[in-house]
């Protein structure tokens, strides 16, 4: 380019502004050190956190995670007693058999509880596992962690254990009721959810996907 | 008011707009103003428009309607030993309250009755307040309203505490003549206010809170 000439901006000039997506605010994307925090001047969000082993961690946290919603799908979820009769239901019995008028009510709950969170956990495994022990970037990398983004509101696990909750309180005078193993895996589920929150910024593993280092 | 610690304030950053620029809703990247799709995410690309508030207003009245039946319609059908008694939202809480549990009933009563009626007063304020400023004036307490979003967004979601209840114990207790309980005619309608107060939330673009005082969208 000739000096004195202005030009279009450039992707590698787009990539060192960081923007806010709540205020549009412009920023020039400054290098933080782990533990740091960039917020926006204009509206405070924050837009880049720089978490310790990011990648590692959440890693471990998908692996966990596919491990205890597959325990909380198939293991008993409560178990019921009354005069001798007892009933025991799993997740997976209850997204087969429940179903209000036409409504596959069961299997709607299935899907927000064990299979949206086990989705975002395969996502996040799928595009950091390579980028952190390959160093290369997993075909469609981009389009499986947006979906885990937007997929986030509708993972509704620690919800649905506060309805458990709610339940058994319900039912005490009626019948006896038992937490059963897959409750407690759910529980465990929650809590590496929790983990995963902390451990990852979203805008670091979009910077690894447009290839920076981890 | 209270001033953040530290160095004075930043002077007022350049925004997207003023630079030909916009910016990803999903990723966050930067791209110029008049491209189609997320360089880095391929998601489509959204600058602030009021007329999409008309989304944000149909999915409102599509989750206030349906709040309706959810509340006068039974949530619960209870049948033991023969006998049917049914429930509403409020009812099944204060039969709770009634038996002593006075914190599960305030769980309850927050999640199906305050946060849905707080989430209809807040997002049609803000949605008011964005399409009834001027569109050359001031846009006041910003911050204010930023984070009342915010809090929707973040909260919203936790109304659904009542639908997994029904389904629990429908799956639950079934149990013959002794004890079974069948989700109402009301769970549907209010599942349905639920998700579409939540997506209307999701609709409502902070960047139209945020436009700058005196200039408009576009």
């Amino acid at each position: 380019m000739p000096p004195g000439r202005h030009s279009a901006p450039t992707t590698d000039d787009l990539a060192a502004l960081a923007i806010c997506t709540g205020c549009e605010a412009v920023h020039l994307r400054a290098p933080l050190a782990v533990g740091q925090t960039a917020e926006c001047v204009r509206c405070g969000a924050v837009l880049e956190t720089r978490k310790p082993q990011a990648a590692e961690r959440s890693i471990v946290a998908a692996l966990a995670m596919l491990a205890l919603t597959a325990l909380a799908a198939a293991a008993p979820f409560l178990t019921l007693s009354e005069v001798g009769l007892s009933r025991s239901v799993s997740l997976l019995d209850a997204a087969e058999a429940l179903r209000i008028g036409p409504a596959p009510v069961g299997a709607m709950m299935f899907g927000v509880v064990v299979v949206l969170p086990a989705l975002r956990a395969l996502a996040h495994l799928y595009v950091l596992a390579p980028i952190r022990l390959a160093g290369r970037r997993p075909p469609r990398a981009a389009w499986a962690f947006r979906w885990a983004c937007r997929l986030r509101p509708w993972a509704m696990a620690e919800i649905f254990l506060i309805g458990t909750i709610v339940s058994v309180v319900k039912l005490t005078g009626l019948a006896t009721v038992t937490l059963g193993p897959a409750f407690w895996a759910l529980g465990g589920a929650v809590l590496v959810l929790a983990f995963e929150n902390a451990a990852l910024c979203r805008e670091s593993v979009w910077r690894m996907i447009e290839g920076e280092a981890p | 008011m209270t001033a953040p610690p530290g160095p004075a304030p930043a002077p007022d950053p350049p925004l997207a707009r003023d630079l030909g620029l916009t910016v990803c809703r999903d990723c966050g990247r930067a791209a110029p103003r008049e491209a189609r799709l997320c360089a880095r995410c391929g998601a489509r690309l959204t600058r602030p428009n009021r007329r999409r508030l008309q989304e944000v207003w149909a999915l409102l009245a599509l989750g206030a309607i349906a709040y309706v039946p959810a509340n006068i319609l039974p949530m619960l059908v209870t049948t033991t030993f023969g006998r049917r008694a049914e429930s509403t939202i409020v009812g099944g809480a204060v039969d709770l309250a009634l038996h002593g549990s006075w914190f599960v009933a305030a769980v309850v009563l927050v999640a199906s009755v305050a946060i849905p009626l707080g989430k209809f007063g807040v997002i049609a304020w803000l949605a008011l307040a964005i399409a009834a400023e001027s569109r050359r004036g001031p846009r006041p307490r910003r911050h204010d309203r930023h984070r009342l979003h915010l809090a929707v967004e973040l909260v919203g979601r936790w109304s659904m505490i009542d639908v997994f209840v029904v389904a629990i114990l429908a799956a639950l207790v079934q149990l013959g003549f002794l004890a079974s309980i069948d989700a109402g005619p009301a769970a549907a309608p209010f599942a349905l206010s639920v998700v579409a107060t939540m997506l209307a939330a999701q609709r409502l673009d902070p960047r139209l809170i945020w436009l700058p005082d005196g200039e408009d969208d576009r």
